[in-house]
């Protein structure tokens, strides 16, 4: 379901907004900020046709990859793939849930050569514990590219999860071994569970960090749909070095009380903040519309 | 490989993954800045392109691992065991809780490691794997069961651990031949079968790794005493095969369970409480166990052979540790 407008996006984005808080309110717990952060980003890559991809061929060999490395932002990926038709919507009750494949982590489970049916479909990887995706993306894109494949691989990765030495070590790897067809996609959006980020462990300047360690750097307004789509088709298109992508984006964004409040990292609503929430991003929506 | 050559498990490994390799295009060695040590010299040269050097980054390694995993590729992830499952447990973990097919290497695993010292000396590796999981463990006793476990790996579909040692050994069958009461089929070799080498009605030693030698040492010592042992090698830990192994306690009411790791975790905690488990059930008599492993203490630098002495592990510690425990049958069969 290809969808391409900006203000389609905008449009489609608001529901999947609320589809996040609904299975974050439902759950009584998950990570919202992150979710409704990167929801814009995320939902850009597999509407657009950016990212190459098959609902009906979850495993086709000639996809794109998407892989969420800091996976406590799945509720954002888990409203995009039912969006997106890997699953029936309603399934989304389920998250967090006993016997769910909607777990509170993503996980990707092998039974044999074959995908285990307790993997929710278009999950790539198991992921929560964090730093580690980024590994996962680069063995990914050095097995692709050995084999002369065309398919490019995005990794979603945390500001805070850059504290975490292994996230460099990726990094390092990639670039030593010019992986043309990575793109690491960086959601800085200067928090963590304990708080700003620059407070907690500071990233110091980021940027110049990436391009020290041999990374071609983007740069994207997160809740921008023509710059997303822009930024990440540039990304994809360069051939000449591993992509980083620094997405700048507002925490909680679309809900004005989580806005760039770090409490809401990993919170779930009460149901006054979700009716209230909820009512918010539909008058967005509507005024967004006319 | 000559029969009667001195080669340690890390030999065989590597000519088995160069076997492997030249039937299957998707074999894949990692390395950590540790190709020497791991005898990857011959598989580089052979299958440059099968080959990634990970550089000193064991976490990465096991997420590079992971991604090739996903594309069917079949790597081996090799570094010391010391780092590799020690350093990248989490990694490793997140591997096995997707059941992915790749196999962790941890070379210069236990005591015997020697000189380096005790920084490099793992004896906390088997306790890690073996909490994990859908992993395999695997822990070969000399270079020809490192390779053929090798083979059967690259076959095997699923995570599993191959634990190695840097000391050189003699073929196990081949310093067999001095017991008496060695079994015709000793030489068998399967991942899901205990190795029984010897037959005997007065105490059961199980055993694993390249410690098997001192093992089959003390053996020889006490065919002297006119002590015969039932020697069970285990090639598999997880899966066990505790069949083998109940059958023989059935008959001798005496264990000794030997591991180069610490006591009172690993392999030796996981063996304890699958035998306490089995007591009550129909035929289970009673069991007298004695342990031989690392208490509670660090290696430090020295040959193997001292650090063995040193630490209770070698044939004089097993000898002694069965005469304890063939004192405590007595007096369980007298009353």
């Amino acid at each position: 379901m290809k969808i391409t407008k900006p203000a389609q996006l905008r449009n489609t984005a608001f529901k999947l907004r609320q589809d996040i808080l609904s299975m974050i309110y439902q759950a009584q717990s998950g990570h919202p900020a992150g979710s409704l952060g990167m929801i814009d980003l995320i939902l850009c890559l597999y509407a657009t046709g950016i990212l190459r991809h098959d609902p009906q061929r979850p495993t086709w060999e000639k996809r794109d990859y998407f892989l969420l490395s800091n996976g406590h932002i799945c509720p954002a990926l888990y409203a995009v793939l039912a969006q997106q038709k890997y699953f029936a919507r309603e399934e989304l009750a389920s998250f967090r849930l006993i016997n769910s494949r909607l777990q509170g982590h993503p996980h990707l489970l092998m039974a044999g050569e074959n995908i285990d049916p307790k993997t929710l479909p278009g999950i790539e990887i198991t992921a929560g514990s964090l730093g580690q995706g980024g590994s996962q993306a680069a063995g990914l894109a050095y097995g692709l590219q050995l084999a002369e494949r065309k398919n490019h691989v995005f990794c979603l990765l945390s500001d805070g999860e850059q504290q975490e030495g292994q996230s460099w070590e990726a990094y390092m790897f990639a670039a030593h071994y010019q992986l043309r067809n990575l793109t690491f996609i960086i959601d800085y959006n200067q928090i963590q569970i304990s708080g700003k980020t620059r407070e907690i462990l500071s990233l110091g300047d980021l940027k110049l960090k990436l391009i020290a360690f041999g990374l071609h750097v983007l740069e994207v307004d997160a809740h921008d749909f023509e710059d997303l789509q822009d930024k990440l088709t540039q990304a994809k298109n360069n051939k000449k070095q591993p992509v980083a992508l620094i997405a700048h984006s507002i925490p909680g964004k679309g809900v004005s009380f989580m806005e760039d409040d770090y409490r809401w990292h990993g919170k779930a609503p009460n149901k006054r903040e979700f009716e209230s929430a909820m009512h918010e991003l539909r008058i967005k929506r509507q005024n967004d519309h006319e | 490989m000559s029969e009667n050559q001195l080669l340690a498990t890390r030999d065989g490994f590597a000519a088995g993954l160069v076997k492997a390799a030249q039937v299957n295009p998707n074999i894949m060695a990692l390395s950590a800045d540790l190709s020497d040590s791991l005898k990857l010299a011959d598989f580089k040269k052979q299958f440059p392109s099968q080959y990634v050097e990970c550089g000193v980054a064991e976490q990465n390694m096991i997420g590079v691992a992971a991604g090739l995993s996903l594309l069917g590729k079949i790597p081996f992830a090799t570094s010391f065991a010391s780092f590799n499952p020690a350093r990248n447990f989490d990694q490793i973990r997140n591997i096995a809780y997707s059941n992915l097919n790749l196999k962790i290497v941890g070379g210069h695993a236990g005591l015997v490691t020697g000189e380096d010292g005790a920084i490099h000396q793992a004896l906390e590796d088997l306790s890690l794997m073996i909490s994990l999981p859908n992993m395999r463990l695997v822990s070969p006793a000399d270079a020809k069961q490192a390779k053929l476990a090798t083979l059967a790996l690259a076959k095997d579909l699923g995570p599993s651990y191959l634990r190695l040692s840097r000391l050189a050994v003699a073929d196990l069958e081949l310093s067999l031949k001095n017991l008496i009461n060695k079994r015709e089929d000793s030489n068998k070799f399967s991942l899901d079968k205990a190795q029984v080498l010897t037959s005997g009605k007065d105490l059961t030693i199980v055993v694993s790794g390249t410690i098997a030698h001192q093992a089959v040492q003390a053996c020889f010592e006490l065919q002297q005493l006119g002590i015969r042992a039932e020697l069970i090698n285990l090639i598999s830990l997880k899966p066990l095969d505790l069949e083998s192994i109940l059958l023989s306690c059935q008959k001798t009411q005496a264990l000794l369970i030997i591991s180069e790791e610490q006591l009172g975790s690993g392999f030796n905690a996981y063996l304890a409480q699958q035998l306490l488990n089995n007591l009550g059930e129909k035929n289970s008599k009673p069991l007298l166990t004695e342990f031989v492993a690392v208490n509670n203490t660090f290696g430090e630098s020295g040959t193997a052979q001292q650090l063995l002495s040193k630490y209770h592990l070698d044939s004089q510690a097993i000898l002694n540790k069965t005469l304890l425990l063939l004192k405590k049958k007595r007096k369980l069969l007298s009353i």
